[in-house]
């Protein structure tokens, strides 16, 4: 049975006022009450929750108490029998301590006590790194303490607590240590990532949920305000930290290990693939000392296989190899494979052309290549809505003014005649002509080997015939001079049936639209052949 | 020349004998002659010397080139000088200006009273109007009377003159037969009459008699003559006058008699002859007045030959056939009104009566109304129907309206009561019908999609039959309402789109499908860009691109679609990658089981194929296919047979057909298009061996591919742009002196001529603005001059009076002394 409110009240007034220690015995009963909410079920946890929020608090104020008068420091005692008090009072207050990391970890749902008990756990964090001390005023920070807590966050688990958008923890606790504490203090941060590294090394997180595990770290991480960052605000929580914390190598470097750690788990969600990569540049890249280690990671993303992620993750890679030298040979043939039947008709397209101009941006790639890119683009125009086709047109056009060698796809004057041409040439050209086989080879998955520049963009020309008239103009710029520097394909990327649509209603008429002068006949039977009513 | 200036000043006036002793011993007498005979030479000399001494006054031109020849004479000029000469001139000019002023030319403002200050505005106005009715109405004259014209004027008392002449029409009855009348003509009369008098001359030869040379007419002479004549015959005229007057007051007088007279004789037998023709002359008259009520008869048109309406028909047909090629192209015109447009349509549909079956309602030629014949049968029906249609009176304005009139009609029956309804509302009848029946071509367009997705089942063919007639009445009212119903059309565009984002195909239905044919048959589809068509394209091309064919009313929805589709491509054979997609995935989910065809279509992960398989083979030994029906967009999934499969999965082999006839074919990329197709055909060929359309479109494919040359493009043959150079041109025998090198002469000599130009240009302008400083100056001097002359005047009034002042003061004084003394 619980004790009420009133109980503890006048428990914890008879252990911190009167200063007989007969009444000490009463902490180990107060403390043993935590012991009734093992296992208990939602609807009877919570009718008792109120209680052991109070109980929390009392619990505090007696062993503030206790860190005062210094009856846990058992250094301090000065006989034997204070000494055997003051070890009995430390090993009440390491238990206290374990009931509050269970309360933690084994919450199954949200709660105020879970909340309570982080709150307090800190508080005494605080403490002891003042009391703890070898001698008042030294420096201290209980690390130990805190990898216990660390521990605890993580192996709490709270069903369907992984936000579906963005991958991150919705744990309640996680995110009132990470947005209380974890983002505020600097020694907090240290010690977290050097304990976590610990933890590790140990293999204690090995067993949980990696998804999980991902979700949690991201909570913690996903921020500016870490203590490598340039322009980070932070405080410190103990009022003597230790000179080691002042080593921002070491804090990167565990950062880092701590993050290859968390990268290189798998089962991890899509969702966290997407934030993890869409945060790439801002949030993980500057905090890491070898950013290249990240290839690993990368590479299991574009393996992970959902567009989106692959071209994000081809992103990724690519701002490694600009920046940081990566060698990575394959780069071009996973983009290439990347360029599916499937492209043109998915959400995600605009941002894959973009990236894919960008990576093509490149004066360094052969020219084999670039065609590649064309006539694979070319010849996924022949199935695609107008809004790709759009995007695709200005795309083709800057890479040919990139790279004039691909021009012979649009334009070969070896298959030409010209008016002085000699019989034995008109006889040459006629053989040619016929003996021409188109070579490219759509099924090649590396684009260096396609021979796509021997090949030629009919697709593109036949599309000067779309039924869209704007398409249709847009298309005409493939027959004439090239003498546009380059098309700003920002403009054309955005487009859905939605807005042409919608350009189109908004017109205004100017010229009445013409009438169709035949008779059709009847709707079905005449005009539409083979369907009744 | 050494020494100072001063030393060579002096020596050179001793040199001339300017200076130095002049009572030289001797030659007293001599000397003071020369002295006084010479003083213009002296005066010469003096300038020369000093001249020489001033250098300012001369500026030799700096030789920039050469130096070796220094010997040589270098161009001098006095600029002092000549600007002296300048200003003289100018001083010269200014004072024959000044001295002509308010003397010689100008403008003198003869019109009554400008100037004249004394009279006031009113009397100025006053006195004009005196003048001008002197000058119109003064002395009884008539503008018309010819004979009067000699001294009219103008309201001011001026004729109209150019280069002196006259500008008014004068008559010259006067002067001979030529008329010429002016001392400029005189020449020409003089030689006229030398001419004349020559003959004469030769003729008084014979006769012997001197002739008389001719005297020319001096001006006044003329006048006078002619004024002469005039007055005597207006004397004439009012003796006539006067004669006539008297003889009519005789009459009046000499009337009461003969009044008298005429009532003294009885007259009976007058009345008589008026009683009996009375009859007659009414019937006269009414005659007369039908006659004259009668329209006046015009000259019928020919009655043309079978021949002639043929061919102008066949005109006309081309006239809009390229009309129609035109649009297609793109080529707006954007210049062409809209009434030509619809005249044009006017016709090209009167001459269109070829009996489709349709009863052919030929649109009125008026302009005001849209008349929708009635055949025989129908008028049966409609006499019993006159009490309803007085409550058509009313046109509906939106659905709901015309859904409460058409309630309780048999389906049959609508097209009947909308004809009703157009023909009372005929914009002729009232204001506003126009716009009611505007609204009303949206609202039918409405019935018509309601219509088709509402009624189904056994009663199809009617609502089908129902649905026609409206149609073909659509089709007729959109002519005239051509713009409400594009607008109208534009809305249900972007409804269906609306509905087919929210809802997919679910939110689609039969009478979409009816909308789209139904534009498909008013607007003309292959324009290139149409405010209609082009929306209806994109929202056709969505539905294809992003349904997924995986049940068979989605399919068979779809199919139908495709064929309106092409239906829209006909003659414009436009491209539609949609189209491609579509086509791709409904043949692989017809696909007889879940094979790979080839490595390309296995990589189409989102497209599931065979999940409609048709499974027996055996079905398609009966070779007859059906034509889809309407009704089975809506059957559930338990109600679906082979045979529904069969008859789809026939459409769909014989839309690739098709489209490949229609468009593909045309296509450079016809081979790539095709090879996605072809894998899916072997397929169905190898399956279903009754089924005979996969086998013969392969073969088709082949033979097409034979014919055309599949060849890398050209598309780039443009004329090659030359590079522009500019590097500087070589010139042989190049001479400085020479300015141009010109080969063509012509621009040579324009060239020349504008640098002349410019020169004098340039030149002009300098002279202008030193003309104008000078009159400036002048100005100033004569102001000033003027008031030295008025201060001067007033100094010496002043000094007058005050001298007078002194001197009669004085007087006074002494005066005063005087008494005083005498005192």
């Amino acid at each position: 049975m619980v004790l009420s409110v009133d109980e503890i009240r006048q428990a914890t007034k008879q252990i911190t006022s009167s200063g007989d220690r007969k009444q000490y015995n009463k902490i180990l009963r107060l403390v043993g009450q935590y012991e009734q909410i093992s296992g208990l079920e939602e609807t009877k946890f919570f009718e008792i929750e109120s209680n052991l929020r109070f109980l929390t608090l009392s619990l505090k104020q007696i062993f503030t108490k206790f860190f005062k008068l210094g009856q846990l420091n058992p250094s301090l005692a000065s006989n034997d029998n204070e000494k055997q008090l003051f070890l009995w009072c430390r090993k009440v207050y390491g238990s206290f301590k374990a009931r509050l990391l269970e309360v933690i970890s084994s919450t199954r749902f949200e709660n105020s006590l879970a909340l309570d008990c982080l709150d307090v756990y800190i508080q005494l964090l605080e403490l002891e790194s003042i009391y703890f001390a070898s001698k008042p005023e030294a420096a201290f920070f209980p690390n130990k303490t805190l990898k216990a807590l660390i521990a605890a966050l993580f192996q709490s688990s709270i069903p369907q607590s992984i936000d579906a958008a963005t991958g991150h923890s919705t744990d309640p606790v996680l995110q009132e240590f990470s947005d209380k504490y974890y983002q505020k203090f600097v020694d907090l941060q240290y010690y977290f990532q050097a304990e976590l590294s610990n933890l590790i090394r140990d293999g204690t997180l090995d067993k949980l949920d990696h998804s999980q595990l991902l979700a949690k770290w991201l909570s913690l991480v996903n921020h500016d305000n870490h203590y490598s960052s340039a322009e980070a605000e932070l405080d410190m929580y103990v009022p003597q930290p230790p000179q080691a914390m002042e080593s921002e190598t070491q804090f990167k470097a565990n950062l880092e290990q701590n993050y290859l750690w968390f990268l290189g788990r798998d089962g991890l969600l899509n969702c966290q693939y997407k934030t993890l990569l869409l945060i790439l540049h801002k949030r993980i890249i500057p905090h890491f000392a070898t950013p290249t280690k990240l290839m690993d990671f990368l590479t299991d993303s574009y393996d992970v296989g959902n567009g989106v992620i692959s071209i994000l993750a081809l992103n990724g890679l690519f701002e490694l190899m600009r920046r940081y030298n990566l060698e990575y040979p394959n780069f071009y043939v996973k983009l290439y494979q990347l360029v599916t039947v499937d492209l043109m008709h998915v959400k995600y397209r605009s941002r894959f052309i973009r990236m894919t101009d960008l990576f093509l941006s490149s004066t360094h790639i052969s020219a084999g290549l670039v065609a590649s890119f064309i006539k694979r683009f070319a010849r996924l125009t022949l199935d695609s809505p107008p809004s790709a086709i759009i995007s695709v047109i200005p795309l083709v056009y800057n890479l040919i003014k990139r790279h004039p060698s691909c021009m012979v796809m649009l334009h070969d004057p070896d298959f030409m005649t010209h008016p002085f041409a000699t019989p034995e040439e008109l006889a040459l050209l006629k053989q040619r002509k016929s003996d021409y086989k188109d070579p490219f080879d759509m099924n090649e998955p590396n684009p260096e080997h396609t021979r796509a520049i021997e090949s030629s963009l009919w697709e593109l020309a036949s599309l000067t015939n779309h039924y869209h008239p704007n398409i249709a103009t847009l298309a005409k710029i493939f027959s004439q001079p090239f003498k546009k520097p380059s098309y700003n394909l920002e403009d054309f990327l955005d487009w859905t049936y939605d807005s042409l649509l919608k350009a189109e209603t908004t017109k205004k008429i100017k010229v009445l639209p013409a009438l169709e002068f035949e008779e059709m006949g009847q709707l079905f039977g005449t005009y539409i052949e083979g369907v009744q009513w | 020349m050494a020494g100072s200036q001063l030393k060579n000043l002096r020596k050179a006036l001793k040199d001339n004998g300017l200076t130095g002793q002049s009572n030289v011993k001797g030659s007293k007498k001599s000397k003071k002659q020369s002295r006084e005979y010479d003083r213009e030479e002296r005066a010469k000399t003096v300038a020369r010397i000093r001249e020489q001494f001033n250098p300012f006054d001369v500026k030799v031109n700096r030789d920039k080139r050469s130096t070796h020849n220094g010997g040589e004479q270098r161009p001098v000029g006095k600029p002092g000088i000549s600007k002296q000469i300048g200003e003289e001139q100018r001083q010269k000019a200014h004072e024959l200006r000044k001295g002509g002023k308010n003397k010689l030319g100008g403008v003198f403002d003869r019109r009554f009273g400008e100037k004249d200050k004394t009279m006031t505005a009113e009397e100025k106005m006053l006195e004009r109007f005196t003048r001008e009715r002197q000058n119109h109405s003064g002395a009884g004259r008539s503008i018309f009377n010819l004979e009067d014209g000699d001294d009219d004027g103008d309201m001011y008392g001026e004729k109209l003159t150019h280069f002196g002449k006259s500008l008014a029409l004068e008559d010259d009855f006067d002067r001979g037969d030529l008329g010429l009348h002016d001392e400029d003509d005189a020449a020409m009369l003089e030689k006229r009459a030398q001419r004349t008098s020559k003959r004469l001359m030769d003729e008084e030869l014979l006769g012997d008699e001197e002739p008389q040379p001719e005297r020319k007419k001096t001006k006044a002479e003329v006048m006078k003559e002619v004024i002469a004549k005039s007055k005597f015959y207006k004397q004439e005229r009012q003796k006539a006058q006067e004669q006539l007057e008297d003889q009519i007051d005789n009459l009046d007088n000499d009337f009461d008699d003969i009044l008298s007279q005429l009532h003294s004789v009885p007259e009976p037998a007058r009345s008589a002859v008026f009683d009996k023709n009375h009859d007659a002359d009414k019937e006269y008259d009414m005659k007369v007045k039908e006659l004259i009520l009668e329209r006046r008869a015009a000259p019928a048109d020919r009655t043309k030959t079978e021949e002639e309406i043929k061919s102008e028909q066949e005109q006309k047909r081309l006239a809009l056939e390229q009309d129609r090629l035109n649009r297609m192209a793109g080529m707006l015109e954007e210049d062409r009104g809209v009434e030509d447009l619809g005249d044009e349509f006017w016709r090209g549909s009167d001459s269109e009566h070829d009996g489709m079956g349709v009863d052919d309602e030929g649109i009125a030629d008026s302009d005001d109304d849209v008349s929708v014949s009635v055949s025989d049968d129908e008028r049966e029906s409609r006499s019993c129907k006159n009490k309803a249609a007085a409550q058509f009176r009313t046109c509906p304005s939106t659905h709901e309206e015309l859904l409460a009139v058409v309630n309780g009609y048999k389906v049959g029956d609508h097209s009947k009561i909308v004809k009703d309804i157009i023909k009372a509302c005929q914009p002729r009848l009232a204001e506003g019908n126009k716009q009611r029946l505007g609204k009303f071509t949206g609202v039918l367009l409405y019935h018509i999609m309601f219509l088709a997705s509402n009624y189904g089942g056994n009663e199809a063919g009617g609502v089908g039959e129902s649905i026609n007639s409206l149609v073909s009445i659509l089709r007729n009212l959109a002519q005239k309402y051509n713009e409400p119903l594009s607008l109208s059309c534009r809305d249900i565009i972007q409804d269906i789109h609306l509905r087919f984002k929210t809802q997919q195909l679910n939110g689609l239905s039969r009478g979409d499908l009816i909308f789209f044919a139904t534009v498909g048959t008013i607007f003309s589809a292959s324009d290139h860009y149409h405010l209609v068509i082009t929306p209806c394209n994109i929202v056709i091309g969505e539905i294809l691109e992003q349904t997924k064919p995986d049940t068979l009313q989605k399919l068979l929805f779809c199919i139908i679609l495709c064929k309106i589709f092409l239906k829209y491509q006909r003659l414009s054979k436009r491209f539609s990658p949609e189209l491609v997609f579509f086509l791709e995935r409904a043949i692989m989910s017809l696909l007889p089981s879940s094979q790979g065809t080839d490595t390309y279509a296995s990589s189409k992960s989102a497209l599931e194929v065979g999940v409609l398989p048709v499974l027996d083979p055996a079905s398609f030994a009966s070779a007859k296919s059906h034509p889809i029906s309407l009704n089975t967009l809506s059957i559930c999934n338990r109600d679906i047979t082979d045979d529904l499969k069969k008859s789809a999965l026939s459409a769909v082999i014989n839309l690739v057909d098709e489209t490949i006839s229609l468009v593909w074919k045309e296509l450079s990329a016809f081979p790539e298009i095709i090879s996605r197709f072809e894998g899916h055909l072997a397929t169905f060929r190898d399956s279903y061996e009754h089924f005979n359309s996969p086998s013969q479109i392969l073969q088709k494919i082949d033979k097409l591919k034979k014919n055309r040359e599949h060849i890398p493009l050209a598309l780039q043959n443009h004329r090659p742009v030359g590079i522009p150079s500019h590097t500087p041109k070589f010139e042989e025998n190049f001479n400085p002196e020479k300015r141009s090198y010109d080969v063509d002469s012509a621009r040579n000599e324009m060239n020349k001529m504008k640098a002349q130009l410019r020169k004098e240009r340039k030149f002009t302008m300098k002279e202008i603005r030193k003309d104008t400083k000078f009159e400036a100056r002048q100005q100033i001097d004569t102001k000033k001059r003027e008031s030295a002359e008025y201060h001067a005047k007033m100094a010496r009034i002043i000094n007058t009076i005050s001298t007078e002042e002194g001197a009669e003061k004085s007087k006074y004084e002494r005066e005063k002394k005087l008494r005083n003394a005498k005192k």
